[in-house]
């Protein structure tokens, strides 16, 4: 008995058997507009953004293993967090005016997986999962480039497992450039750990 | 395991040579002058006059000791020191008042000459039996006093009703046989059946004690292990085999189990932490029904081990053989540098160079190879002991600083670009490994060992962001989106692990 409680405790160890990625920084960018200017400017207001459609975009990852929350592989179980660290716009016109300083809020959502994207998806609050913000009272006034904080949602999650897209919604509030159109470029830093308990 | 059992072989010889050539026993020492007492069996004459068993002469064998000790230990010289007396030794015997059936009788004698003595040999058979029936067994010299002698009946002599024996014993000069008791008149001692407990009945199948045949170890150096062997030959088997010993002066007998080393022979090391002082040792052995126990030496007439401070000259090895004065020589000296090969998974193969500060911890430090690529490594290695298996705990640490592993993996990917982009990955793959084993060596921890281990290891390793930012915008369907990795992914993992090698200690 003595033996087998040696034996046992012997092989303890191989219960702290992993393997695991981690990418710390993975950074997908999406321009609003392409490669000529689309976004309505002249200082109006924001929520003219919401009308224009332009405020929702996917993004395709692809069908990859590593992306699903779950993932079994032989005996083991692969858990993968996808974790927003920050989301960023950077202005790409050029000229007076073309900034965001009269932006006062900016929350960026993922639409639920099985949710609809047609139209404004997260105009139903239900439907979609806020990821970052940004606030002009507590963050102070962006220039070209405007930060949102991240809250720490695990993005893989929110991938829609059948079409592996992540559906994303802008929802400013305050007043956009002033240039007659305007372009930028969204992007979001990620940071990825997948991680396999053996056996 | 072909050198596994050489090694085996070979330490079994080197002991046994040990024990040869180390043999100081006068009545071992004696053969050459016992080989020469039939040639003058001519000269037999009376030994009614020292077949005596009166007590008184054993009131003398001090004054005589210096006498009987001289031709011993002369023996190996031709000539004898003292001349011819022509008188047979005196030999006096105790008659023994019974004994117990199936046990191993104790049977003892005083004998002594000037001439030295050669013997005494005791005669047995079983009662009824005719005169050439008897069974001759020598008898094995005291290591304490001289001039005593005894010897065991093995327990499968003894299941008879009555043992009749005599005793005989010749001078080196072949003066004798003084005899107690002869063969037509020989001593009877009744054998009684052994009671038993009620709550202790054993019911013993047939079978007897194994035989023992040992060379004694008379001296060794102070502060190193010493290896005792032994030939276990039983029809019932063996088990039990152990080494009992003690220091000179203390009462009671430590237990040392000799474990079997392939065949009949068994050894057993005793620590270099308890070769502080002189020694006195037996060994004693049962067969697998629990018959015995036989006995080589026995609790009061033990083997004598002199420890020397260094390596003494011992009067038995100075006329030794050069080549086997140099063996005993390696197998008794530490060494402290040696080399070591192994291999496994999935840490791959080492060469490393062992050095071994203390006995019981070696640092090891050498080239590592994975078929991808090249890298160090480093580490050390606990072992409590030095026996013939020995448990270790093995920690060692490296990193693979080259690593194509394009030459163990086929790349399937159909997109050309992800495919180029996953061989720029794969032709740099380098990590650094820790690992922690536990492993049986099984050989001599001085010489040469094998061993397999098991345990686990953690890899880390990272992966270059460029090429696995290709392989992400290679994958991404929407052209409007950019997928970079903007830092090194790192890689980890703790798994399994195990391996197989040897050391070769070399100095």
């Amino acid at each position: 008995m003595r033996n087998g409680r040696l034996i046992a405790l012997l092989f303890l160890p191989l219960l702290g058997c992993y393997a695991q990625i981690e990418a710390p920084s993975v950074t997908m960018t999406h321009n609003l507009c392409g490669t000529t200017d689309c976004m309505p400017g002249l200082g109006a207001s924001l929520t003219v953004w919401q009308v224009s459609g332009a405020n929702t975009f996917s993004v395709s990852f692809g069908d990859q293993p590593l992306l699903n929350p779950t993932n079994s592989v032989g005996p083991t179980t692969v858990n993968t967090s996808l974790l927003l660290n920050q989301g960023e716009f950077d202005m790409i016109t050029t000229g007076a005016g073309a900034d965001f300083s009269g932006v006062n809020t900016v929350d960026l959502y993922a639409v639920n997986p099985g949710v609809s994207t047609a139209g404004d998806p997260c105009a139903t609050p239900a439907n979609c999962t806020k990821i970052a913000s940004f606030n002009k009272t507590t963050d102070g006034a962006a220039n070209r480039q405007l930060v949102l904080k991240g809250n720490g949602s695990d993005l893989a999650k929110l991938i829609d497992t059948s079409t592996h897209t992540l559906s994303l919604e802008i929802r400013p509030s305050g007043n956009a450039p002033t240039p007659a159109l305007w372009n930028a470029q969204v992007s979001m830093d990620m940071s990825l750990t997948s991680r396999a308990n053996l056996p | 395991m072909q050198l596994r059992k050489l090694f085996a072989v070979a330490a079994a010889g080197v002991c046994l040579a040990f024990g040869a050539l180390a043999q100081t026993d006068p009545a071992a020492s004696s053969m050459d002058g016992g080989a020469r007492s039939p040639a003058k069996s001519s000269k037999k004459k009376s030994t009614k006059k020292s077949s005596k068993t009166s007590k008184s002469s054993r009131s003398s064998k001090k004054k005589k000791a210096k006498k009987t000790q001289a031709p011993a230990q002369q023996a190996a010289v031709p000539d004898l020191p003292v001349p011819d007396d022509g008188e047979a030794p005196k030999l006096t015997h105790e008659a023994l008042a019974g004994g117990s059936r199936g046990k191993p009788l104790a049977v003892a004698a005083h004998a002594d000459d000037p001439n030295g003595v050669y013997g005494p040999v005791l005669y047995v058979r079983k009662q009824g039996l005719g005169a050439g029936d008897y069974v001759p067994i020598r008898m094995a010299a005291s290591k304490i006093v001289p001039g005593d002698y005894s010897v065991e009946v093995p327990a499968a002599l003894t299941n008879v009703e009555v043992l009749e024996y005599y005793l005989e014993a010749w001078d080196m000069a072949g003066n004798g046989p003084a005899q107690v008791g002869t063969a037509d008149a020989p001593l009877a001692v009744p054998l009684a059946e052994e009671k038993k407990a009620v709550a202790t009945v054993m019911i013993h199948p047939k079978g007897a004690p194994p035989a023992i045949t040992h060379s004694a170890v008379a001296h060794a150096p102070k502060g190193k292990p010493v290896e005792i062997s032994a030939r276990l030959v039983g029809d019932t088997g063996v088990q039990n085999a152990a080494v009992m010993f003690r220091h000179t002066g203390e009462k009671d007998y430590k237990a040392l189990p000799m474990g079997n080393i392939g065949g009949d022979d068994y050894t057993a090391t005793i620590p270099a932490a308890m070769v502080t002082s002189d020694l006195e040792y037996y060994l004693e052995a049962y067969d697998k029904y629990g018959n015995g126990p036989a006995r080589s030496g026995s609790p009061g007439i033990p083997y004598s081990l002199k420890l020397a401070e260094a390596v003494a000259p011992v009067p038995a090895q100075a006329a030794a053989p050069v080549a086997s004065k140099r063996m005993l020589e390696d197998e008794s000296e530490p060494t402290y540098v040696g080399l070591g090969f192994d291999g496994g998974a999935p840490g791959g193969a080492g060469l490393t160079l062992l050095v071994r500060p203390l006995w019981w911890l070696r640092l090891n430090a050498g080239l590592a190879y994975n078929v991808a690529g090249f890298g160090w490594r480093g580490g050390v290695s606990l072992a409590p002991g030095q026996w013939t298996v020995t448990p270790t705990l093995n920690l060692d640490v490296g990193q693979y600083l080259s690593g194509d592993f394009n030459k163990v993996v086929t790349i399937t990917e159909s997109n050309p670009a992800v495919a180029s982009a996953e061989r720029a990955l794969l032709a740099k793959t380098t990590y650094k490994f820790a690992t922690a084993q536990l492993g049986l060596e099984f050989g001599s921890q001085r010489r040469f060992v094998f061993y397999v281990r098991g345990g686990i290891t953690y890899f880390e390793s990272t992966l270059p962001h460029a090429e696995l930012s290709a392989i992400a915008q290679s994958n991404n369907p929407d052209p409007s989106n950019t997928i970079t990795v903007t830092q090194d992914v790192k890689y980890s993992s703790i798994v399994p692990c195990a391996s197989l090698g040897f050391n070769i200690f070399i100095y």
